[in-house]
């Protein structure tokens, strides 16, 4: 269908937009991502559905509206959060970044790795839903060895084989996206004035801006959106790793029960991948966040060479803080512990000069613009502040003096929602209603039903949010599926949020539906997005 | 002229936001009553880090919304924005001071945590058992096995919890004290605690289908009623002990009904609810079942399906069974 329009001419002419209706052989490649992006996003959407209903039904049972009894509620907590984090957010993200790269001028140069990362993701994700609603696997998405093979006759080591083989296949999703975003971005759309491999790399990683004499390009402008994504696709290929290692030896071990490995082991080389996953859609969205801000306030982001050595910190410390996730496993007064919470703490902190920066400069570019509003533009709104209501709270966790009183509580649940659905989340839907016109060539959304979509997730799901959080400080752990007496009426408030949250979402299926319905924008009055002038 | 013009409507803004976030940091009582020394220091650093945290949230939220109020384009108005370039200054300024707030934090967050591990001479050793899913407690040198944790209040409690299959976490929010048993390590806890009181224990890492209701109890009491109860406890011990030398194993006398029920609820109650005498737990419930004393005996010794085995034994094993047949 998307054949039938002319190719969709690019929103902006901000300086590192391209103009590829001159261009035939980019107008072709427009085309095939456009079509790639637009699986990417619907598979994505059909994700968060079931992800959302799997949620819905952890709450109700909590409630005690619904009965899930035994390993069930844990067999859909390990559906949901995979569900939700991974083939939701982070799929999304992963997509639209490759729209992202090719506004900025980098269309994809095979569609080998992103077909790979498409097919490879859809599959491990179904593999997902089998061994756990169907397998019964309950031992969460970070499974905590030695528990997938001791499940008190719960679930079979053959289960346990089969979703280690279905994350297997998830993890190899995500080095492929990674290798297809460093062969997209370190290319020669850089257009590095010399065009030699260690010029590109470095104008990939923000050299342009740290050291303008050295790394030239004759873009002019070097594009602040690549940046987090060539860090992101660079970090994540590395972490990827070890989490393979991991999920190859529980794959061993499912079939020899006599083979085992060591408990913190294996514990280290999870969170060697767990904690940087995070980062898989935070980086994305600051891309995103990047490209459509300038894009609504009508003028480049404002940023410099601090942004630049922000996300170099970035680079180096996202692979060195993941045992900020053992503080708890290791004994206390011991060399290793010491030596943990004294390394981990302040890198961490270093990590929230990214998101420090980002927002600064996302704050400033917007200061004495001409702010274009409607939906998309209020959800990246929403969603930046909530980047920083989310990015405050992860000091508060990063605080290895806090761990005692935190971790695996629900406020850590509540963080991470923040994080990723008022966050990332609230960017994935502004990224929706900014993209998707000019992806499927049809008129914009409704505005005022994008408005109510808008306030609906934010009430709904800030209350919702809050509740957990408050639940955690008073004492409730997390990935309980029956919570003590005293936080049921907390719980039960939260599902008037999640009501509502959950009517938000309705009312933008249906916005998408009838927008889906409409004629093509052939008439001329429907706009694209605001045009920016050169 | 450029600050009479954005002043006042930034600060009303500032202040606005500021009352609701002081408003949701002041109208909901956050954190459980703090019951230990240590959680009194953790609860004090986590408001000064959230008070300096509202105060960056403040400043960039209102900056944010009243950019997007008052530089919004007229209807109709796609023009560009006025170009700007970037400020170096602002980057420095914008990136030193996050940085020097999260410096004073860490520095706070390693006195805390210093403060918190430093080890008393007197303290009490208790070693902490987990398994799927039943905590136990040992006091060295005593031979007493319990299913409540029993502490002197006012004196430092040295915590050694341990892992029996999978890893499990030892939390009680009262005290701000909470640490993994990992299979394989002697993972060392401290606690002052400084009230009197019941708490509850319970495990915060996901150790199967009944980490939810893998509870039990900590009773801070007077220092002198620990010392009654301690030697009350090795009386019993002692006894047990007799009993076991004089009858091939305490677990086939008769059991005592009353003791059994103690024992179930600390033990047991986790997974069989009401007492055992409702559904709805990880374990049945047991009334109505077909159940023979010399069975019941059996699983508790053998263990059976997802519920472990040896998690009470001897005199104790005789008692339960008793209770189980009593209310069977």
């Amino acid at each position: 269908m998307t054949t039938a329009h002319p190719p969709v001419p690019p929103a902006g002419g901000l300086p590192y937009d391209a103009d590829f209706a001159l261009d035939p052989p980019l107008a072709l490649t427009q085309t095939r991502t456009r079509r790639l992006v637009l699986r990417w996003i619907w598979t994505s959407t059909a994700f968060l559905g079931i992800a959302g209903v799997l949620g819905l039904l952890l709450r109700l049972g909590q409630a005690e509206f619904i009965s899930l009894d035994g390993n069930l509620w844990y067999a859909i907590m390990t559906a949901h959060g995979l569900g939700a984090f991974i083939a939701w957010a982070g799929f999304f993200l992963m997509g639209i970044s490759w729209w992202v790269l090719f506004k900025c001028g980098f269309p994809i140069r095979s569609f080998i790795l992103p077909e790979l990362t498409y097919w490879t993701m859809v599959i491990g994700v179904l593999g997902i839903v089998v061994t756990t609603l169907l397998g019964g696997f309950g031992g969460s998405w970070v499974f905590l060895y030695p528990l997938a093979f001791n499940s008190s006759g719960q679930w079979s080591d053959l289960v346990t084989g089969v979703f280690s083989a279905s994350v297997l296949l998830a993890g190899v999703s995500i080095l492929a996206y990674c290798a297809g975003v460093l062969h997209t971005v370190i290319s020669p759309a850089l257009k590095a004035e010399k065009d030699t491999l260690g010029q590109r790399i470095g104008l990939a990683f923000g050299f342009g801006l740290l050291w303008p004499s050295r790394f030239k390009t004759k873009r002019g402008v070097e594009p602040y959106p690549v940046l987090p994504l060539a860090v992101n696709a660079l970090d994540m290929f590395l972490a990827t790793l070890p989490f393979a290692l991991l999920l190859v030896f529980q794959i061993i071990q499912s079939a020899d029960s006599g083979f085992s490995i060591n408990t913190l082991l294996a514990g280290n080389l999870l969170w060697a991948f767990g904690h940087p996953v995070v980062y898989l859609l935070l980086f994305p969205a600051a891309a995103t966040y990047y490209y459509l801000i300038p894009r609504y306030a009508g003028r480049p982001l404002v940023a410099g060479r601090a942004v630049a050595v922000s996300w170099l910190i970035a680079l180096t410390f996202n692979l060195f803080v993941w045992a900020h996730h053992l503080y708890m496993n290791y004994p206390d007064g011991n060399d290793v512990q010491e030596t943990l919470g004294t390394i981990m703490q302040p890198t961490t902190y270093a990590l929230v000069l990214p998101s420090a920066m980002s927002l600064f400069s996302l704050a400033a570019t917007i200061w004495r613009s001409d702010f274009q509003w409607n939906a998309a533009s209020k959800f990246l709104i929403a969603g930046a502040i909530s980047w920083l209501v989310a990015g405050l709270q992860g000091i508060i966790n990063a605080t290895s003096a806090f761990q005692d009183t935190l971790h695996n509580t629900l406020w850590v649940v509540g963080h991470f929602h923040n994080m990723a659905f008022l966050n990332m989340g609230l960017l994935i839907f502004g990224a929706m209603y900014a993209f998707l016109p000019e992806l499927t060539g049809r008129p914009h959304f409704n505005e005022r039903l994008g408005s109510w979509h808008l306030w609906g997730t934010v009430i709904g799901a800030y209350g919702w949010v809050v509740c957990q959080m408050w639940q955690g400080l008073d004492g409730a752990p997390r990935r309980w599926s029956r919570l003590p007496e005293t936080y049921m009426d907390l719980t039960r408030l939260s599902l008037v949020f999640l009501a509502i949250l959950v009517i938000a979402q309705i009312i933008f299926l249906v916005n998408l539906y009838t927008t889906l319905r409409r004629s093509p924008f052939d008439d001329p009055s429907v706009r694209q997005g605001p045009e920016v002038k050169q | 002229m450029y600050k009479s013009k954005h002043t006042l409507p930034l600060v009303i803004i500032g202040v606005i936001v500021a009352a609701l976030t002081a408003a949701q940091a002041l109208l909901i009582d956050w954190l459980p009553p703090a019951t230990s020394e240590q959680a009194g220091r953790t609860f004090t650093l986590l408001w000064f880090l959230f008070w300096s945290s509202a105060i960056f949230f403040v400043i960039i939220t209102s900056l944010i919304i009243y950019s997007v109020w008052k530089f919004r384009a007229p209807k109709g108005d796609m023009g560009d924005g006025p170009p700007i370039h970037g400020n170096t200054k602002l980057e420095i300024v914008w990136t030193a001071v996050p940085s020097v707030l999260l410096v004073v934090v860490a520095i706070y967050g390693y006195i805390v945590l210093e403060r918190n591990e430093a080890v008393a001479a007197d303290a009490l050793t208790v070693d902490v058992y987990a398994q799927q899913f039943a905590w136990s407690y040992g006091y060295p040198g005593t031979g007493i096995q319990t299913g409540v944790l029993v502490i002197p209040q006012g004196r430092q409690v040295e915590l050694h919890v341990r892992a029996r299959d999978v890893i499990h976490s030892f939390w009680v929010p009262e005290f701000g004290i909470k640490g993994d048993a990992v299979p394989g390590i002697d993972h060392v806890l401290w606690i002052n605690p400084t009230t009197l009181g019941t708490y509850p224990v319970v495990c915060a890492e996901l150790c199967g289908v009944g980490h939810s209701v893998m509870r039990s109890k900590v009773e801070v009491v007077t220092p002198a009623a620990f010392q009654t109860w301690l030697t009350k406890s090795k009386a019993d011990v002692a006894q047990g002990t007799a009993k076991s030398d004089a009858a091939a194993t305490a677990a086939n006398a008769p059991g005592e009904v009353a003791a059994g029920k103690t024992v179930f609820e600390a033990k047991c109650g986790g997974c069989h609810a009401g007492l055992g005498t409702e559904a709805g737990g990880v374990g049945p419930k047991l009334t109505g079942l077909p159940l023979t004393l010399a069975g019941v005996k059996t699983q508790i010794t053998n263990g059976k399906g997802i519920m472990p085995g040896g998690i009470v034994s001897g005199t104790d094993m005789a008692d339960v069974a008793a209770y189980v047949m009593s209310i069977n």
